[in-house]
C-alpha cells in the first residue's frame, strides 16, 4: 500500500500539520479555532506514530494502539472543551479569547 | 490495582448519589472510599507487582506517593462539607470528578509504560478542566477553566510529540526497554534528545515549573478554592512523582541531557515564584506563586538523581501538601467570612478571636518557610542534602536565598494575624473542617519532630 | 495481495493532466459567463432566491445549545467504539478473559450513559 513512498514524506506531512496547528493555536482569537488547532496537532502526532510503526517496526502494533488511545482521549477533550466554550459564551456573550481578561498579573 | 479500582468505583457510586437526594451521605461515602483505597494501597507495601502486561508497576515508591496523595484527598474531602454548604445543585458531580481525576493521579505514580503515563496525565487533567470551571456562573472560574484547558491540551500535544520521537528511535513504549536502549547506545541521537526535551517540558507545564508556569496564577486564583487546593497538592505531587519515575526508570542514561533543562526550571522557578509572590496583594495568588517556588525545591530533589532523591521528594511532598491544605483551608474560612477578595488585610487580628485558626495558619506558614520543628525544615534540609551529594552546591545556595526571600511574604500573614488589630469575630466552622485542620497540623508537627519515619521508607 | 510495483513520480503525470483540465475548464467557464453575460442589478435580482417567498432572517442565526450537547454526547460514545476493533480482531486469542474485560468496559461506559439519561440530557423540551 505505501510502497514507494518514503518515511520522510509522512514525517514532513506530520511536521507541517504540527506547525500549522501551532500557528493557528498562537494566532487565532476564536476559541473554537484554537480547539481545532489543538486537534490538528494531535492528529499530526497520530500520523507520526502510525508512520513510525509501519516503517520501522512493522512486526509490532504498539504505535497503532497508541493512536487509538490518542483519538479516544482527544474526543473526550473536545467534548469537555465545547462544554466549557458554551459556558463561556453564556457568561461573556463572546468566544473571543481577548474578552476573557478578567485576571492579569 | 485494588486501589485504583476502589477509587474509580467510588467515583461512579458518588455520581449516582445525585439521584437519591442523599446529600448528607456524600462526604461519608467519599471518605469511606478514600480510606478503603488507602488500606488497599498500604497492603501493597513490599509486594512489587507488575500488572497488565508490564504496563504498570506497583512498588514501594508508588505506594508511598499514593498514600501521601490519598491523605491529601481525605483532608480535602473533609474540608468540602462546609465549602459546598450553600451550593445545592450538582455537588455530587464535583466529588465524582475529584475521584476520577484522582484515578489518573494514581496511574501517574505507578506507570511502567508511556501509554499509561499518557492516560494517567489525561485522566487526571480532563476532569480538572471541568472542576476549575465548576463555579458555573462566575466569570473568573470560567476563564480559569478555559485557560487551564488551553495550556493543558497544548502540553499534552507536546508530550505526545515527544513520545512519538522516543518511539521512533527505540520502537518501544516500555520504560525498561527504552532505558536499555539508551544505555546500550554510545551516542544519544538528536531525535531522542528532542523527545526527552518535549516530554520534560510538557510535565513541567503540568507541575507549573517556571518558564511554563504562566497559567498557574490565573487558574489557581479563578478556580473554586477547594479545587485550587486539590490542584496545588495532589496534582502537583502526582506530576512530580511521575517526573522522577520517568527520569530514573527511563531516561537515567541520558541524565546529562535533561539535567540542564531542570537547572533552568529550578532557577527560573525560584526567581519568578518568589518575586511574583512578593508583589501580590491577594493571599490566594501569593500561594499560587509560592507553589511555583516550591516546585523549584522539589525539582532540586529530582536533579540530584541519587539514592536520596525519592525519599527526600516524598518527604517534601508530604510537608508541602499538608501545609498547603492547611493554608488554603484557613483562607477558605477567612474569605467566606469576610466575603472579601482574600487580601492580606482580611487576616488582620485573626489570632485574637480565632486562636486555633491562627495557630494552624502559623504552622502552615512556618512549614512553608522551613522553620525547625515543622516538617518544612527537614523537607528542605533533605532536599538540599540530596543535591549537594550530587555536586549541585551552587543550586543549593540559590535555593537557600530563595527560602530566605520566602520569609518576606509568609511572615506578612503571620504579622497581620498576630500584631494587627481588627474587629473580627469568631468564625464558625463545622466538625469535619476542624478534624481536617487538626490532622494536617498534627502531622506537620509530628513529622517535623521525627523525620526519620518518613525518610527511611523508600 | 496487490502486485508489488514501485511508483515513480512520473507515473502521476496523467493525474496532473486530468486535474489541470478539470480545473481549467471550470475556471474558463466561470470567467466566460462572468465576462460575456449581461448584468442587470435590480433589487429583485439581488434577492437570495427568486422563488416567490420573501427571504427572512440570517442564515447564521444561532440555534439551540441542546443540539450541540447531544452532538457532543454522540461523539463521546461514538469514539469509544474504537476500542472494540482490536478486541474484535483478537477475539479468539483473548478468549473468555477478553470477553469479560470487554463486558466490564461496556458496563462502565453504560453507567455513564444511564447517568446521562437519568439527568434528562436527551429531553429536548424541559
Amino acid at each position: 500500500m505505501t510502497e514507494g513512498i518514503p518515511l520522510n514524506y509522512f514525517l514532513i506531512l506530520s511536521t507541517l500539520m504540527f506547525f500549522i496547528g501551532i500557528y493557528g493555536f498562537l494566532t487565532r482569537r476564536n476559541l473554537i479555532t484554537i480547539l481545532m488547532s489543538v486537534e490538528l496537532i494531535l492528529n499530526s502526532v497520530n500520523i507520526n506514530f502510525v508512520a513510525f510503526n509501519n516503517y520501522l517496526y512493522p512486526d509490532r502494533l504498539q504505535g497503532h494502539f497508541f493512536t487509538l488511545f490518542i483519538i479516544a482521549v482527544a474526543a473526550a477533550e473536545a467534548a469537555v472543551a465545547i462544554a466549557i466554550i458554551i459556558n463561556i459564551y453564556r457568561n461573556f456573550k463572546s468566544i473571543n479569547v481577548e474578552d476573557a481578561n478578567e485576571m492579569k498579573y | 490495582m485494588l486501589t485504583l479500582i476502589t477509587i474509580a468505583a467510588t467515583g461512579i457510586i458518588i455520581l449516582y448519589t445525585t439521584f437519591f437526594k442523599s446529600r448528607k451521605l456524600l462526604v461519608p461515602i467519599a471518605i469511606t472510599g478514600a480510606l478503603t483505597a488507602l488500606a488497599f494501597n498500604i497492603s501493597d507495601w513490599n509486594t512489587n507487582q507488575l500488572l497488565f502486561n508490564n504496563m504498570m508497576k506497583i512498588d514501594n515508591y508508588s505506594v508511598a506517593f499514593n498514600s501521601v496523595m490519598i491523605l491529601s484527598l481525605i483532608l480535602i474531602l473533609l474540608l468540602s462539607h462546609q465549602y459546598f454548604k450553600g451550593v445545592d445543585k450538582n455537588v455530587s458531580e464535583i466529588y465524582s470528578l475529584l475521584f476520577f481525576s484522582f484515578t489518573g493521579a494514581c496511574l501517574l505514580t505507578s506507570f511502567n509504560n508511556f501509554t499509561m503515563l499518557f492516560i494517567g496525565i489525561e485522566t487526571m487533567s480532563i476532569p480538572l478542566y471541568v472542576l476549575a470551571g465548576s463555579k458555573k456562573f462566575s466569570i473568573r472560574s470560567n476563564e480559569a477553566s478555559f485557560k487551564y484547558f488551553i495550556m493543558g491540551s497544548f502540553a499534552t500535544a507536546i508530550f505526545l510529540l515527544g513520545v512519538a520521537l522516543v518511539y521512533g528511535v527505540t520502537g518501544s513504549f516500555n520504560m525498561s526497554e527504552v532505558s536499555e536502549y539508551i544505555s546500550a547506545t554510545a551516542k544519544i541521537s538528536s531525535l531522542m534528545k528532542l523527545g526527552i526535551l518535549f516530554i520534560v517540558i510538557s510535565i513541567g507545564f503540568k507541575i507549573a515549573a517556571a518558564p511554563f508556569h504562566f497559567w498557574a496564577p490565573d487558574v489557581y486564583e479563578g478556580s473554586p478554592t477547594l479545587v485550587t487546593t486539590y490542584m496545588a497538592t495532589v496534582v502537583k505531587v502526582a506530576g512530580i512523582a511521575a517526573l522522577l519515575r520517568l527520569l530514573t526508570g527511563c531516561f537515567i542514561g541520558a541524565a546529562a541531557e535533561w539535567q540542564h533543562i531542570l537547572e533552568a526550571f529550578i532557577i527560573l522557578s525560584f526567581v519568578i515564584g518568589n518575586f511574583g509572590a512578593i508583589q501580590q496583594q491577594s493571599v490566594k495568588r501569593m500561594l499560587a506563586y509560592s507553589s511555583i517556588s516550591h516546585t523549584g525545591f522539589m525539582l532540586l530533589a529530582i536533579i540530584a538523581i541519587n539514592q536520596f532523591s525519592a525519599s527526600s521528594l516524598l518527604y517534601y511532598s508530604l510537608s508541602y501538601s499538608l501545609a498547603t491544605i492547611a493554608a488554603f483551608a484557613v483562607l477558605i474560612l477567612v474569605k467566606n467570612y469576610k466575603n472579601s477578595d482574600a487580601s492580606y488585610e482580611s487576616f488582620n487580628g485573626l489570632a485574637k478571636h480565632n486562636p486555633f485558626l491562627a495557630f494552624v495558619m502559623l504552622t502552615a506558614m512556618l512549614s512553608m518557610t522551613g522553620i525547625p520543628i515543622t516538617a518544612g525544615f527537614f523537607a528542605k534540609y533533605y532536599v538540599f542534602l540530596a543535591s549537594v551529594k550530587s555536586g549541585y552546591s551552587w543550586l543549593v545556595i540559590c535555593a537557600i536565598i530563595a527560602a530566605l526571600v520566602g520569609v518576606a511574604y509568609y511572615f506578612r500573614i503571620i504579622i497581620n494575624m498576630y500584631y494587627k488589630e481588627s474587629n473580627s469575630e469568631k468564625i464558625i466552622k463545622d466538625n469535619y473542617f476542624v478534624i481536617s485542620l487538626i490532622i494536617a497540623t498534627a502531622i506537620t508537627l509530628a513529622v517535623g519532630i521525627l523525620p526519620q519515619f518518613i525518610i527511611g521508607l523508600i | 495481495m496487490l502486485p508489488e510495483k514501485i511508483y515513480s513520480p512520473s507515473d502521476y503525470i496523467p493525474i496532473i493532466i486530468q486535474s489541470s483540465i478539470v480545473l481549467g475548464f471550470v475556471i474558463t467557464a466561470m470567467l466566460l459567463t462572468h465576462l460575456l453575460g449581461p448584468k442587470r442589478k435590480t433589487k429583485q435580482k439581488l434577492l437570495n432566491f427568486e422563488c416567490g417567498i420573501e427571504g427572512m432572517g440570517n442564515a447564521r442565526s444561532p440555534f439551540s445549545v441542546k443540539y450541540f450537547l447531544i452532538a457532543i454526547l454522540f461523539v463521546l460514545f461514538d469514539v469509544e467504539v474504537i476500542f472494540m476493533y482490536p478486541w474484535a480482531v483478537n477475539f479468539r486469542e483473548l478468549n473468555i478473559l477478553g470477553f469479560v474485560e470487554m463486558l466490564i468496559f461496556s458496563f462502565v461506559l453504560l453507567s455513564g450513559f444511564v447517568y446521562i439519561i437519568l439527568k434528562r440530557a436527551f429531553v429536548w423540551e424541559k
